[in-house]
């Protein structure tokens, strides 16, 4: 396991909707190349949290940020290039949103964007980045044979694979999950879960789960947010044998929503 | 002796309601038999008054009570040349009240002056056409009535229709769309360009389908604008200005203005004919878009 | 929340509660059976056995269901697991008692070489230490463990004693050696119930804090 830096630095971090803080003072570390959970019950900042860390939450007028977080270093919230940002640290949401175009046109959608494939050989580069991306979500022999049909012709569990293809195709360095599999059946959720292990040896990963199970399953790290606070992170592993904090015991042993 | 019954037992009131319930179906059903019925006359009417009136010659010829097609011309020609603003000025008016537009006086004031032009008569707009483009136009020779200035009026008529059409079919896009394209890396003109405006393309030719009927249907503002002569054009004549061109809609009204003869009143109702199945066509095949596109849109 | 669940950790525990009865009954009986010299109290408790090892599957199998089906984490995680490892701790005890049982039907026809004094203590201390270490394991309870961990050192010391008594006797007339052996052996037995317990002393602190004890 990578000991340089830690990919994310996140120091006193802040966050208001307008008036209401969402987020208060949120500061703990994620370490290259493992898989960080973040749990909680509804509406505690983890999705909020979640979006911070590709600035997705300027989309929203009435957000407010104070604190700091470091990508790589790098400070992210101020004086920072959003669009790079976006680049590196890629995002896979709760729905799957695959664009109403061909699964081809779906995952070259990234590249075509940032001029990935450049250059005389053109096509042949974007057939390669297209190929290469659904083999590393695992969804390129369920789909080689249609790959200029309509992407909404896809079951559930084959739509949230090609989101995360559509994200592996830009090259990231982080992929944040916001309650990947919470709409897909079991088999489905099975296949993704071990998919992100498989990921995690190229990038950092980093997932919001209502699945307690599903933390415990899959992280190396968790945190558990409670009303806008971090309450308690650390290895997954004593987060789940022995919590140091008696209100992170009380939520994943059940006793509280 | 006084004969009112109250309804006892929840059996007897459940089945005074149904009762209710069976009269008012009876109503709609005869509205909406009226309604049907209305229509089918005007259709049925028109079809048989002008069907025998119907030839090869009568869409070939440029005779002008024998013949419409340059009228056939014109209303396609027009159609195409007001749809070119239309669909630009009203899409980039929509993408801006949607994607941009904050709520404020800004976006009041817009909405109240799309509205208000949306209720001004046809016969004003085209009133305004006759006096920008027909007569102020042009330097040396004015544009006169042409179908360019036709085409401008239409275009301005039909702008709110169309701004309010693009403006539902891009709010159909749902924003998870959008957060996908910014997550990626997009700036908003990437993600207006490459994925909302593509996702809306179902919406707005639906809508681009419906404004055309309206438009081949169009008369009061063309009279004043493309004019009511046109059949000395010939064939296929592509002058923007300087030569008025009158559509089908306009060709029945001429028709009888100018010269009332049993052979212009066949003239009339076979043109009318044309029109109609012209107007149904576009209407249905909007329709069959529409269907078929949603469906792609919300998955097979 | 999770009434369900708490229940089912009730009935565990009740359980487990029950085991511990049934063993001390026995080894009272058993206690009685050596010093009345009676034969059939002997049988008793001999097959009372059956319900102690039958109880230990039951016990296994309840916990197993709950970590199937409610997949426990944190404390009651390492209580389910405590209560399994602990489990076999209780019917080793028991079977030392039946140990106790068979040597009191073996001698029942013969005289006491001494008076039976140590003994009848050690099992009423294996007892103790028993009902205790459950108690604090059910009641996650880390001082009472500990506290009951250090009794073991009486029942060392109390052993020591037999051994050097019965020695003096065998040493003094080689007729007593058959029945001193036989003696001494058990009184080593008893000595591994003090064992045992110590075992389920350990389990209630992992389950109390979650951490392996040396006791």
């Amino acid at each position: 396991m990578a000991t340089d830096t830690p990919k994310f630095t996140v120091k006193d971090l802040d966050l208001w909707y307008g008036e209401v803080q969402a987020l208060k003072k949120i500061t703990f570390d994620i370490q290259q190349n493992t898989i960080t959970a973040l749990i909680g019950p509804s509406g505690c900042g983890k999705s909020t949290f979640l979006r911070q860390l590709n600035r997705m939450n300027d989309l929203i007028e009435s957000v407010k940020v104070q604190g700091s977080v470091l990508y790589d270093g790098q400070d992210i919230l101020n004086d920072c290039d959003v669009i790079e940002l976006r680049q590196k640290v890629g995002m896979v949401f709760q729905k799957p949103n695959p664009f109403p175009m061909s699964i081809y046109d779906n995952v070259a959608y990234g590249p075509r964007l940032h001029g990935l494939a450049a250059g005389k050989k053109r096509h042949h580069a974007l057939d390669e980045i297209v190929e290469r991306s659904l083999v590393h979500a695992a969804l390129f022999d369920e789909v080689k044979d249609r790959l200029h049909k309509s992407a909404l012709g896809l079951s559930g569990g084959q739509q949230q694979r090609l989101c995360i293809a559509r994200v592996l195709a830009v090259e990231p360095d982080v992929l944040l999950m916001d309650e990947p599999t919470s709409a897909l059946d079991p088999i489905s959720t099975a296949k993704i879960e071990s998919l992100l292990d498989d990921l995690k040896k190229q990038y950092t990963i980093v997932i919001v789960t209502h699945n307690m199970q599903q933390a415990g399953r899959v992280s190396d790290a968790t945190g558990f947010f409670l009303t806008g606070e971090m309450v308690e992170f650390g290895k997954t592993d004593d987060i789940f044998f022995n919590p140091k904090d008696s209100r992170t015991e009380s939520y994943i042993s059940g006793r509280f929503g | 002796m006084n004969s009112k019954k109250v309804p006892k037992t929840a059996h007897q009131r459940h089945q005074k309601e149904l009762k209710r319930d069976q009269h008012h179906a009876i109503i709609h059903w005869v509205v909406t038999g009226f309604v049907l019925l209305v229509l089918l006359y005007i259709i049925g009417y028109t079809f048989t008054a002008g069907f025998k009136n119907l030839s090869l010659q009568f869409f070939i010829s440029s005779d002008f009570d024998r013949g419409i097609a340059p009228q056939l011309f014109n209303t396609f020609y027009i159609l195409i040349l007001s749809m070119i603003p239309m669909l630009l000025i009203g899409i980039s008016a929509a993408v801006y009240i949607v994607e941009y537009a904050k709520q404020g006086t800004m976006l009041k004031i817009l909405r109240f002056a799309t509205e208000t032009l949306s209720s001004v008569p046809s016969i004003i707009i085209g009133l305004l056409g006759f006096l920008l483009f027909v007569t102020n136009f042009g330097e040396g020779p004015r544009w006169e009535f042409c179908r360019l200035a036709g085409a401008l009026t239409l275009a301005i008529l039909n702008l709110p229709w169309m701004m309010r059409t693009a403006e539902d079919a891009l709010r159909a896009v749902p924003n998870s769309l959008r957060e996908a394209s910014y997550a990626l890396g997009a700036t908003k003109l990437q993600t207006i360009f490459r994925a909302v405006l593509p996702a809306s393309i179902p919406g707005l030719m639906t809508g681009a389908l419906i404004v055309s009927g309206r438009v081949i249907g169009e008369t009061a503002a063309l009279i004043y604008t493309s004019g009511v002569a046109g059949s000395s054009n010939g064939w296929f004549n592509f002058n923007l200005i300087h030569v008025p061109g009158d559509t089908l809609a306009v060709h029945i009204y001429t028709l009888f203005a100018d010269n009332p003869t049993p052979a212009a009143q066949q003239g009339q109702t076979a043109t009318a004919v044309v029109l109609i199945a012209l107007v149904l066509g576009v209407n249905l095949l909007g329709r069959f878009f529409e269907r078929r596109l949603t469906k792609r849109f919300s998955g097979e | 929340m999770r009434e369900h669940f708490q229940q089912e950790l009730e009935v565990v525990n009740q359980e487990l509660v029950r085991m511990v009865v049934l063993v001390e009954e026995n080894a009272k009986k058993a206690q009685k059976a050596l010093i009345k010299q009676d034969s059939a109290l002997a049988k008793q408790v001999i097959e009372a056995d059956e319900k102690v090892n039958a109880m230990e599957l039951e016990i296994t199998d309840k916990c197993t269901l709950i970590l199937a089906r409610e997949q426990p984490v944190a404390s009651d995680l390492r209580h389910i697991v405590a209560c399994l490892k602990v489990v076999s701790d209780i019917e080793r005890i028991g079977d030392y008692v039946v140990h106790a049982a068979k040597r009191a039907k073996e001698l029942a026809d013969e005289k006491y070489i001494k008076p039976l004094i140590d003994i009848p203590k050690m099992l009423d201390l294996g007892s103790k230490m028993l009902r205790d270490a459950v108690d604090a394991l059910i009641h996650s309870d880390e001082v009472k463990a500990r506290e009951t961990a250090k009794l073991d050192s009486e029942m060392d010391h109390l052993n020591k004693q037999i051994y050097r008594e019965l020695l003096a006797l065998m040493l003094e007339d080689s007729d007593n050696i058959k029945q001193a052996t036989k003696l001494l052996f058990l009184s080593r037995f008893l000595e591994r119930m003090g064992d045992h317990a110590v075992t389920i002393c350990s389990w209630a602190i992992y389950s109390a804090v979650g951490s392996h004890a040396e006791l």
